[in-house]
């Protein structure tokens, strides 16, 4: 957490361009590639096995504003993502979601039986080399109240 | 709070009308006005700082920035505030095109017409802060109060009425999230465990001394109608040395069997954690938080100095009427949708013209276009947009608001992408200078953070907030 935070006011300091790469095998084996699907509009950052998917949103600088806005304490779900069905059975073996994660993904919008947080989602040896996710988003044809 | 100096009456749109723009080739960055700086305006900024080359200013009627986040969201709820730090820091990385400008109060200090012939812009998102009132015989006895009042006074905000805590006994109408806000901030209060939260210090002792050891949160329709959110609800059975349960009489009501089928997840959880809390077996501790449903409040009694000794309610599931005693009486019956002066308005008669297009329509709220933007007369070419509670009501928790602010900036940035501004608009900074209105910068807000912060580690809490800003905004001091 105290990393994350460190990092986090770092990235002020630095001039960040966006990491967007295609190359989607990295010769580095720990470090793997996430793919953030929401709308018709992908994301791509890269991260260390351990980090989190907050961390790669955040460290990639990616253009997902608002994602992980309580910082990973458990307290938003605005990092709610989806899984694959294969993504989440993997995660709900090793790492199921408790109380407080269901809690929070009950307010999430648009959840689906394969929702986790970002923020408790870790990127582990097993993960394939490039992991997608859906991160759900306010639906256009939304008419006005 | 602070004394305002002019008052502006509004003006139909005119404005509109001296600004239609013939198009040029080069490119002029465009200035948004966003009014309010809750987490509808700041996320919104988020997004439009990096979608488009804009500059923004941010108005915000009170002293201190960040709306809701720092005068709603309860003071034991802590994490939930870590978004303000993301919002600091887009005034450190963009300085340069974002300025905010607090204690300015849209449709006061300045007009929204005024905001239309000086910006390309403008972004509602003044939330709503209405409170609706409980139009019961009796409702203005002493000691009476609002949600939104009681929220206020712990969270802080300047100038708000203490209540009286010196009974034993307080009633809480209402079954949302702000009416669990006020239990538990009652419960824990009095136990003296939010001394390290941000809750001012001479309301926090208000709070420790308070006499309260019963309080009751009364629902007018049923268990299974609740508007609770579950993480709340546990965090009030959770807190200890309160026995917080759910009245006998609702057993029947959350049998699974009476559960409708094929509810959502959501649902299931919810009302399996409130069965799960029906009161068994007597009472076991001293200090009581019951909820009981189906009591229609039909009168408050008061005592001979008009303070409020009993509510009287009927329960319609019995057709009896009951009598709770209290001392205190808070109802939390949500928040009204308002409208800015100057703002396109939905009347009767567009709502029967919008629902005759099968287009919803609630009379008394901010006439939209469509989900972003606010519909304004064909001449006019300022493109208004609205966000946030003032604009879907006020429900909801932060990720709704995030989620339709990140949709508004991506149509703003969309829509500006589109037509080539021939001239740069000035802002009202000047216009507010001239007037002697003397707005809170960002600058200034990060001195108040910062002093609020070194006050609250002196006391050994997370902050010390400022009740009164008038040293910030004194004629002394500089305008910014
Ligand atoms: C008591 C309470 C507790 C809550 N707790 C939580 C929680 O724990 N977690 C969670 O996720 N959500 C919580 N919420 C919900 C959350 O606060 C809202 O979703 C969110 O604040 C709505 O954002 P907004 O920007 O639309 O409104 P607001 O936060 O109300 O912001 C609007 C801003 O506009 C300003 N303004 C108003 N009029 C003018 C004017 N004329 N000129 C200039 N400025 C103006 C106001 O001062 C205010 O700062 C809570 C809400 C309440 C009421
Ligand atoms: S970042 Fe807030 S819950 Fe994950």
């Amino acid at each position: 957490m105290l990393a994350r935070r460190l990092l986090i006011f770092s990235r002020q300091f630095v001039n960040f361009t966006p990491v967007i790469r295609r190359q989607f095998a990295d010769s580095a084996s720990q470090t793997k590639t996430v793919k953030f699907i929401s709308g018709n509009k992908e994301f791509i950052g890269k991260g260390k096995v351990g980090d989190t998917l907050l961390d790669v949103v955040v460290n990639n600088d990616l253009d997902l504003d608002g994602f992980g806005a309580c910082e990973g304490t458990l307290a938003c779900c605005t990092c709610h993502v989806i899984l694959n069905e294969k993504h989440f059975e993997r995660e709900d073996r090793t790492n199921p979601a408790g109380e407080e994660e269901l809690d929070l993904l009950d307010l999430a919008p648009e959840v689906s039986d394969r929702s986790r947080l970002g923020c408790q989602i870790k990127i582990m040896e097993d993960d394939p080399e490039v992991i997608e996710v859906r991160v759900p988003s306010v639906t256009k044809d939304q008419r006005s109240a | 709070m602070i004394i305002r100096r002019i008052v502006i009456c509004s003006r139909p749109v005119s404005a509109c009308l001296q600004n239609a723009r013939t198009f040029s080739n080069h490119k002029i960055a465009p200035r948004i006005a966003v009014v309010g700086s809750g987490p509808a305006g700041m996320f919104t900024c988020t997004s439009l700082l990096r979608k488009s080359p804009a500059h923004i200013d941010v108005f915000e009627y009170s002293p201190v920035p960040y709306g809701l986040v720092r005068y709603g969201v309860a003071p034991d709820h802590q994490e939930v505030k870590n978004c303000i730090n993301g919002f600091d820091k887009l005034f450190v990385n963009h300085s340069d095109r974002i300025k905010l400008f607090c204690n300015v109060k849209v449709g006061q200090d300045v007009a929204f017409d005024e905001l239309v012939s000086n910006y390309d812009a403008i972004v509602l998102a003044y939330g709503s802060y209405r409170q609706r009132k409980l139009q019961t015989p009796g409702d203005k006895s002493t000691n009476v109060v609002s949600g939104s009042d009681f929220v206020a006074w712990y969270n802080g905000v300047p100038n708000s009425k203490a209540p009286l805590l010196d009974n034993s006994e307080a009633v809480i109408i209402g079954n949302g999230n702000v009416a669990l806000d006020c239990a538990r901030i009652i419960s824990l209060g009095v136990l003296g465990k939010l001394n390290e939260t941000d809750v001012p210090l001479e309301r926090l002792k208000l709070l420790e001394n308070a006499a309260i050891n019963r309080i009751k949160i009364v629902g007018r329709r049923g268990p299974l109608d609740v508007s609770f959110t579950i993480k709340e609800l546990r965090e009030q059975f959770r807190v200890e040395g309160w026995q917080s349960y759910i009245e006998a009489a609702a057993r029947e009501e959350l049998e699974p069997e009476k559960w409708p089928a094929g509810i959502e997840r959501k649902h299931q959880r919810l009302f399996e954690l409130l069965r799960k809390h029906v009161l068994g077996s007597g009472p076991t501790d001293d200090k009581q938080c019951e909820f009981l449903f189906r009591r229609v409040s039909k009168e408050i009694k008061a005592d001979e100095n008009g303070r409020v000794k009993e509510l009287i309610v009927e329960n319609t599931r019995t057709k009896q009427r009951e009598a709770f005693p209290c001392g205190l009486l808070i109802y939390c019956l949500g928040y009204e949708s308002m409208v800015l002066d100057g703002v396109p308005k939905n009347d009767k008669v567009t709502c029967i013209l919008r629902k005759r297009v099968n287009m919803s329509c609630f009379e008394g709220t901010i006439a939209m276009s469509d989900y972003w933007r606010v519909s304004m007369p064909s001449a006019c070419s300022t493109r208004v947009y609205a966000t946030g509670w003032c604009a879907h009501g006020p429900q909801g928790v932060i990720v709704q608001t995030q989620q339709q602010s990140a949709a508004v900036a991506e149509t703003i940035s969309t829509d500006l992408e589109q037509i080539q501004l021939q001239e740069q608009k000035p802002g009202v900074a000047d216009l507010l200078k001239s007037r002697s209105v003397r707005y809170i910068s960002w600058e200034k807000w990060k001195q108040i953070d910062e002093a609020e912060k070194e006050r609250g580690k002196l006391q050994g809490k997370v902050r010390e907030k400022f009740t009164a800003f008038d040293q910030f905004v004194s004629d002394k001091s500089p305008v910014n």
